[in-house]
């Protein structure tokens, strides 16, 4: 059995697979229900100065789900008395750290945190309603309304509210503190995060919601939601933007750990999450349509996927792309995929994904002709088998088979002046 | 069935699904093949003044989307010239269907190119890599077009969060025809879990499109109705009727196609205007038109 225990600073959690601050975690009953379930860690859904004005619940669109962007619409004085208590019991039989998300700004956040910190072992501090506006919210609404007018990149032109609210929460807090991290603008975000590591943020956790987005009720004329029109993006359709995030984060902040948040429903989402860089993992779409159960399962099934791969623990992945991304030798020519004609089961994948028809079936094996292969990778990655592989050159001018790390030739065509 | 002609810009559609930049138009045998796919009209892959360096490996599936780091044409634009773009001319005449030529990036690239697709092109599509910070190199290739060339000049914009009113109109002002939204959306990044390496060359990354751009390059689409008097070409994750009706829903006046095209081949062209025909005749509409932003707050009007 793989040892799926991860330290992240300085916290011990019992595997990778926690919660992202949602509705799945807003009370103490639900977030004992996620510890019972096998969670690695808990976090709580984020607690504001004032309760959070009712929103539309989820809705789902193809490949994801849109929401409101909303914190807590219980109390902080109720999280003190009654939710963060039956959390901290089921986090202590569990064995598993509990953080306690709070937001916004630094005053907000210097007034919560001594009725709540006794309870957490960490902070995770959200950054989605952060506003220019340093004084305590008064208008749960008008902050929700100020918020929807800001620019997207307001936080990356203007660090010092989450700057503020960094320190707020270290000033107030003796254990970590973990940021949480808008995905917008690939540089934006990189300005942001450093702003947070620099007023002393423990750890990142990549990525919030994405947004604003639209659906359309075609059979109504109108967004499927009915208080405002937009909302944001969640699930399978964020990944891969979360995943940039996480791979740059972990690129730049390589002793910094990250936490990867967006779209993460099965075991193979969690490892190429771990791949990217990131110590450990939040879900809260999959498990707000599956139950708390599916935090127990996804755990399970990462241990048998490391268990199949022979890895012995979260170590010996985690950051495995951002290395193998770094001896790749970034070219332009054609390198035709391997083909191994016994786990080929004649699907005629490759063939339909070829625009350039390099590749096609006769009978039951494939032919590929390699002056036509434009390199592409697409019959590769559509290939339901491994009878498909895709050479990748490295810097040091080898050719390998990336299945195997098997050298296959020397790369003929030059390479980068170093 | 209902009538599937669109007018774009003085310009007749014969529906209004249309390809969208990518490898599904990389040259004119694909225009063809697209054109006999059942398309409205015709858009040529974006060509620059040189060939596109087109890092390998460079398109993958993923889960709910698709990646690519395809750039622009990886033909000289010499080859367009001599060959492909009188391949596509003959296709869109034999269809009598219009073609749309895009262009890239800088304005003195569009001053070099435009006048020489000319010929060629009922209109033009300029890509401009304008990220919603500094809108001048955006301005200066929409001036060249247009002061170069007298066909309609349209923008394609790459999706932006709130400042995406903002850059329509700075498109506008600066006299673009109409605005095609979106571009696809990055960078994102996917790895390879069986073997760890991330599945794009280059830089690692790739721009995302298919149904995970969807619910993104809609509300570009919705903000840029509201904020500009132009008409849009809405494209982002579009692989059914129902998608295309939501983007026409939103202000689009036609839409453009490419991820679904890649996956399921070129007649996904006809089918989704098919399925919109379909649908329009379901609810009693003869035309488009009747649904043309019809989920706009300033349009808002009751249906069904």
């Amino acid at each position: 059995m793989a040892n799926l225990r991860v330290e992240i600073a300085g916290l011990s959690f019992r595997n990778p697979i926690l919660p992202g601050a949602g509705p799945q975690v807003d009370n103490g009953e639900k977030l004992a229900a996620v510890a019972r379930n096998g969670a690695g860690g808990l976090v709580t859904r984020t607690i504001g100065f004032l309760p959070a004005p009712e929103a539309d619940s989820y809705k789902v669109v193809r490949g994801g789900y849109l929401s409101r962007p909303m914190w807590s619409s219980l109390s902080a004085e109720q999280w003190a008395g009654q939710e963060l208590p039956l959390a901290r019991r089921a986090a202590d039989e569990a064995g598993i750290p509990l953080i306690v998300s709070v937001g916004y700004n630094a005053a907000e956040v210097e007034q919560l945190l001594p009725g709540l910190r006794d309870y957490a072992d960490g902070i995770e501090l959200a950054t989605h309603f952060l506003r220019p506006n340093s004084a305590p919210m008064r208008d749960p609404l008008a902050v929700v309304r100020e918020v929807s007018q800001l620019p997207s990149h307001f936080l990356a032109h203007d660090t010092q509210p989450l700057v503020e609210a960094v320190q707020a929460a270290k000033g107030a807090f003796a254990g970590p503190v973990w940021v949480k991290l808008s995905p917008w603008g690939q540089e934006e975000v990189l300005r942001v995060a450093q702003a947070a590591v620099s007023a002393g943020a423990d750890a990142l956790v990549a990525t919030d919601l994405l947004g604003p987005t639209l659906a359309i009720d075609i059979e109504r004329a109108t967004s499927l939601f009915s208080d405002d029109v937009y909302g944001w993006l969640s699930g399978t359709s964020l990944r891969p933007t979360a995943l940039r995030v996480v791979f740059d984060l972990a690129r730049m902040f390589p002793t910094m750990p990250v936490i990867g948040s967006g779209g993460v429903a099965r075991p193979d989402d969690a490892v190429e999450m771990l791949m990217a860089g990131a110590s450990a993992v939040q879900m809260t779409t999959e498990a707000l349509r599956r139950g708390p159960r599916w935090y127990g399962r996804l755990a399970q099934q990462l241990s048998g996927w490391l268990d199949k791969h022979d890895k012995a623990d979260i170590a010996a992945i985690r950051g495995q792309a951002v290395c193998l991304w770094q001896t790749l030798l970034p070219h332009t020519v054609s390198t035709p995929p391997l083909y191994k004609k016994e786990a080929c089961i004649g699907c005629k994948l490759c063939e339909l994904s070829c625009h350039y028809h390099a590749i096609w079936m006769e009978g039951m094996v494939a032919t590929l002709e390699p002056d036509l292969c434009f390199g592409c990778g697409l019959c590769v990655v559509r290939c339901p088998t491994d009878a498909l592989t895709m050479p990748r050159v490295q810097r040091d001018g080898v050719v390998v088979n990336p299945r195997n790390g098997e050298p296959l030739r020397f790369w003929t065509l030059g390479l980068p002046a170093e | 069935m209902a009538n599937l002609n669109v007018e774009l810009l003085g310009l007749h559609f014969r529906n209004p699904v249309i390809p969208a930049a990518g490898p599904n138009v990389r040259d004119g045998v694909r225009l063809q093949e697209v054109a006999d796919g059942g398309a409205g009209g015709l858009l040529s892959k974006t060509i620059s003044v040189d060939a596109a360096p087109v890092p390998m490996p460079h398109m993958a599936t993923v889960r709910g989307g698709f990646l690519n780091t395809e750039l622009w044409s990886e033909l000289p634009p010499e080859r367009w010239l001599s060959v492909e773009y009188d391949l596509a001319r003959q296709a869109a005449d034999a269809m009598g269907i219009p073609l749309i030529v895009s262009l890239g990036y800088s304005g003195s690239e569009i001053a070099q190119l435009a006048p020489k697709v000319r010929p060629w092109a009922d209109m033009l599509e300029l890509s401009t890599h304008y990220l919603g910070e500094d809108p001048r190199p955006m301005i200066e290739a929409i001036d060249a077009a247009k002061s170069a060339v007298d066909v309609p000049v349209l923008v394609k914009m790459s999706p932006l969060g709130r400042e995406m009113k903002a850059a329509a109109q700075a498109a506008a002002e600066a006299g673009a025809d109409g605005i095609s939204a979106t571009n696809s959306f990055g960078p994102a990044f996917g790895v390879d879990v069986e073997t760890g390496y991330p599945l794009m060359g280059g830089k690692g990354y790739g721009w995302l499109s298919g149904p995970a751009l969807k619910p993104l390059s809609l509300r570009c689409v919705y903000d840029i109705a509201q904020a500009v008097d132009l008409p849009i070409i809405g494209v982002g994750g579009i692989s059914s009727g129902a998608d295309a009706i939501e983007f026409i829903m939103a202000g689009a006046t036609l839409v453009g196609v490419c991820t679904a095209a890649i996956m399921r081949g070129n007649n996904i062209y006809g089918k989704i205007a098919s399925e919109i025909d379909v649908w329009l005749e379901a609810h009693g509409y003869d035309s488009v038109e009747p649904i043309r932003g019809a989920a706009l707050p300033a349009r808002r009007v009751s249906h069904g």
